[in-house]
Order: structure tokens, then C-alpha cells, then sequence
């Protein structure tokens, strides 16, 4: 018996993958991989093969406006076969100016056909802010960025904002924000919106959020419109320097004994306690380490405004231009209160931001005792 | 000058997760044991240090089993030393490991055939018996 072939947007997920000669029980194993990467209980397996199984193949439309393309980078750089790689290939990308052969003309009409085609159920892929001083700051086949997003926004199921960019204005917006540069969910209201931030994201993150609106829909945000899956807990939490965190061992500069000892990286500036993104756990370069394990604090790139929050090598809890003994005691208050440390993070990092003091080369190198 | 010559020597870290993990894997054998269930826990997103990953294999010991499947790059099962408690190691195609699963059961669940698999195998078989069959009374003929 001959069996016909569906057309690809009628094809299920798990059909796509079998015909690409991935087996039952690579599907297997690629859900289990997944449901680790979504933080979901290895229970959960069954439910997402089950779903995955049956999801269409959706139509994505993705969209880029004032960003460096580090985004797209961080996903297609991803090694093969990766289980970003694969669940990126089994999209129907329909639209992407950067990765598509088509140009010009082409180009755009491969997106109004996308849009025609699955209006109400293609999910919109944004990185890159949005600036509304004046719209020639960016355009894209001489349509405005803000145009082309309220356009697109219209008929799409869902819109995930990839890149801190996107999510929160990301570096286009630091301090003097010279373009007017504002998020997506500053200007669309009316649609769900799922942010992924990071300068740039996670590539499993980014794929693993599309695969779970494939299987279970929206996924649940925290109050920063972010999956909680990936971003509920900080990188202070997972990090595997805490233990010495805990025991107040700290590196006083990138070179001393305490860093060689891979001591807690607090007093230099890491913003972990402040930020939420899964890098801990899922690691960079094909799971090989994050930031804090090669040697350097968290930058805090998954958190609005970062660029502002004061300077990278400044220690979280020390108020702008506070350094040498200062420092120290604020770290050891930092000890001592535990979970307030959170709270007053939080309030430093505010009062940062407003006054956006720049960092010298002496802060770079700065050490505690001097 | 390689990587080792670097003078990056870090410090012994116990992150507390050791212990509580062994007591998971010792409740879940005993609902294997009492209702069947099948047990799975995740290593890979738990802070682990390298010592406490050293000290989880030296509990859980070697087993009669120790197996290697080629699906989307190596994945090695093998029992430990208690029966019913297996290590899922997943790799890529690089050989990194990409995901650690501590497995309570029977048989590792990636192991089984598959359903599907089994009832396409069946089709498939009846349909080449059938082929044979019917060239053996042609050739008969």
C-alpha cells in the first residue's frame, strides 16, 4: 500500500521527525531531554511525547529590528544533532530576513503570504527593539519597525519576545535611549506575550518555549512576562559557587587565591542573586559551562535594564562609588541577612540605574582591600 | 602549554543535594517494590559538584548490566549494583553528555519497544508472509 505524503503544514510534529529517520526511541529520548530542559518532572515525559506527537508543525514568522542578531546566532550556532536544532528544524519557518534565501520583493511576500495563509495561527518570533522617535531609525523593505510589528501582531496566536532587546528594550534603551527604543509589550497589548530574555538567550530556551506552546500552550510568566520554567529561579540559587557564598569565601580580584579556588564571585560584581535565567542549569556551548563556572561574574543579561544597573564589576549590594572596606561589609550584611539580600539588591540596583555611573579601569580591577 | 597547566585548582564544594537524591532513589525502589510504579529523576538540572557526582556512582556501584544505544547520539544504561535502579546518560554526537537520568523500574522505559513500533512490525510482517505466500502457490501453479 502506498501511503501519501501530507503536505508539510499538515504533518504532526512526530511525523516530521520520523521522516527526517528519527526513531521512536530517539523521540523518546528527545522528550525526555526536553522535559529536563522545560524543568518539568521526568513524569511528564509521556504527556509531551503524546503531545508532541500530535502538534502541528506551526508556522513561524519571525521578525528583527534593532538588535545585533546575537539571537539568531545563539540558535543556529547550536552544535547538531542538539535538541534546539531539531525542534528548530521541525518549525515551518516561513519568514526570517537574515536566514532566508529570498530578498527583497521575495522576501516580503513569503511574509504576507505567511500571514494570509495561517492569520490567527502563525506564532510571531520578535527580536530587537522597537524605536519611536522617529521610524527611519529602522526599517525593514522600507516599512517601519513599529509598522511592521502592530502588521504582524494582528494575526498571530502568540508573539515570543527573544532577546532582552525585544523583552525589555534590552541595550538600544540604555541610558540615553537615543532612538525612543521600547519592547514589544510596550506596544502590544492585546496578545499573549511570551518573553525570553538574555543578550542572548539560551537556544533551548528559546526552542523549548515554542515546544511548549506546541504541547501545552502558554506557558506560566512571572510577573516580567517570562516562563517560569526557565526563569523561576535565580542563578544565585543554582549556581554551583553558592556553598562558598554561603560560607562567606568570596574572590577579592580575578586572580587571587580565591578565585583560583573557585570561590564565590559576589564581591566582583556578579549580579546571579538579582537574575533569573536557567544558564546554571543548561549551560553554554553545548552544555560546557556558564559565565560564573568560567570565571566571571553574571552580568545580569535576562533582567530589564541591565545595562544600567551601575557597572558589571561592582558587587551587588554596595551603593554606586562605595568600594574598598565598604565593600566587604556590605557583603557581609549580604551574608548576614539572608533573604532580605534579595529586596536590597533590588533597591541598589534602582538606585544604580537612575544614577548610571559608568566603570573605570581601577573598578575593573578593583580590590577590596585597597 | 595545555589546560592542566593552567594553575586553576578548584576547591572541594558539597552542594547538600547528595543526600537528599539518595533518599528519592531509595523511596522510589520501594514503590517499585510495593506498586509498580516506575520512578525517574533528573540529575542534569540539580547542582551537583564533580565529588558528589563521584560519590553517587561509588553508592550506587555497578550492576550486571551496562548497555549502549546509537539514538540521536550514545545513550548508556546501566544497572547499578541495587536492581531496578539504572543511570540514563544521554549524549550528543560529540559524546557530551546532555542529559543524566537516575531510572527506578523493571527495564529503563527507552528500552521497550514501542507500541506503535510493535503494531507497525506486525503489519509489516503480515504483509511480507502474505507476499510469500502468494508467490509460493503461483510458483506452484
Amino acid at each position: 500500500m502506498r501511503m501519501q505524503t501530507p503536505s508539510p503544514y499538515e504533518q504532526t510534529l512526530g511525523e516530521h521527525l520520523r521522516s527526517q529517520g528519527i526513531s521512536r526511541r530517539s523521540f523518546l529520548k528527545f522528550c525526555g531531554l526536553l522535559a529536563s530542559s522545560m524543568a518539568l518532572a521526568p513524569s511528564m515525559i509521556p504527556k509531551i511525547a503524546e503531545a508532541l506527537e500530535q502538534a502541528k508543525r506551526p508556522s513561524v514568522i519571525w521578525l528583527s529590528f534593532q538588535e545585533c542578531t546575537g539571537c539568531t546566532e545563539s540558535l543556529t550556532r547550536s552544535h547538531s544533532p542538539s535538541l534546539e536544532g531539531l525542534i528548530f528544524d521541525a518549525i515551518s519557518l516561513d519568514y526570517h530576513h537574515t536566514l532566508q534565501a529570498a530578498s527583497g520583493d521575495a522576501a516580503e511576500h513569503a511574509r504576507e503570504e505567511a500571514m494570509k495563509e495561517h492569520y490567527g495561527k502563525y506564532v510571531l518570533v520578535v527580536d530587537g527593539s522597537i524605536p519611536l522617535d522617529n521610524p527611519g531609525y529602522s526599517t525593514i523593505a522600507g516599512i517601519s519597525n513599529l509598522d511592521m510589528l502592530k502588521e504582524a501582531a494582528a494575526g498571530a496566536a502568540a508573539i515570543i519576545a527573544v532577546g532582552t532587546c525585544a523583552a525589555y528594550g534590552g541595550l538600544p534603551k540604555a541610558d540615553p535611549n537615543p532612538t525612543g527604543a521600547v519592547s514589544v509589550s510596550d506596544i502590544i497589548k492585546d496578545k499573549p506575550i511570551i518573553n525570553v530574555p538574555g543578550c542572548p538567550p539560551i537556544p533551548v530556551v528559546i526552542t523549548g518555549v515554542i515546544a511548549h506552546f506546541l504541547t501545552f500552550g502558554l506557558p506560566e510568566l512571572d510577573s516580567l512576562g517570562r516562563p517560569k520554567a526557565f526563569y523561576g529561579q535565580s542563578i544565585h540559587d543554582r549556581c554551583y559557587r553558592r556553598p562558598f557564598y554561603e560560607r562567606g569565601l568570596f574572590a577579592e580580584t580575578f586572580d587571587d587565591e580565591g578565585a583560583k579556588a573557585g570561590w564565590c564571585l559576589y564581591k566582583l560584581g556578579c549580579k546571579g542573586p538579582v537574575t533569573y535565567n536557567a544558564c546554571a542549569t543548561t549551560k553554554w556551548n553545548d552544555g560546557t559551562s556558564f559565565p560564573i563556572e568560567s570565571g566571571h561574574g553574571c552580568i545580569g543579561c535576562s533582567e530589564p535594564n541591565f545595562w544600567d544597573f551601575g557597572g558589571f564589576y561592582k558587587a551587588l549590594s554596595i551603593p554606586t562609588g562605595a568600594s574598598g572596606k565598604n565593600a566587604v561589609y556590605a557583603a557581609a550584611a549580604g551574608i548576614a541577612a539572608g533573604v532580605a539580600i534579595g529586596a536590597m539588591n533590588k533597591k541598589s540596583k534602582a538606585e544604580a540605574a537612575s544614577s548610571h555611573q559608568t566603570v573605570t579601569v581601577e573598578e575593573l580591577n578593583q580590590e577590596s582591600g585597597s | 602549554m595545555s589546560l592542566n597547566d593552567i594553575p586553576v585548582r578548584p576547591a572541594t564544594v558539597v552542594t547538600g543535594n547528595l543526600r537528599p537524591v539518595l533518599h528519592e532513589i531509595r523511596h522510589a525502589l520501594s514503590e517499585l517494590m510495593a506498586h509498580g510504579t516506575h520512578g525517574m529523576i533528573d540529575l542534569h538540572s540539580l547542582p551537583f559538584s564533580s565529588q558528589e557526582y563521584a560519590a553517587l556512582d561509588e553508592f550506587l556501584g555497578e550492576g550486571e548490566i551496562d548497555l549502549t544505544l546509537n539514538v540521536l547520539g550514545k545513550t548508556r544504561l546501566r544497572e547499578s549494583g541495587y536492581a531496578g535502579v539504572w543511570r540514563i546518560e544521554h549524549f550528543d554526537d560529540n559524546d557530551k553528555r546532555i542529559g543524566y537520568f537516575i531510572e527506578i523500574g523493571h527495564v529503563p522505559e527507552i528500552l521497550r519497544s514501542q507500541c506503535d513500533d510493535i503494531k507497525e512490525g506486525l503489519a509489516a510482517m503480515t504483509t511480507i508472509l502474505a507476499m510469500e505466500e502468494d508467490n509460493n502457490e503461483d510458483a506452484n501453479t
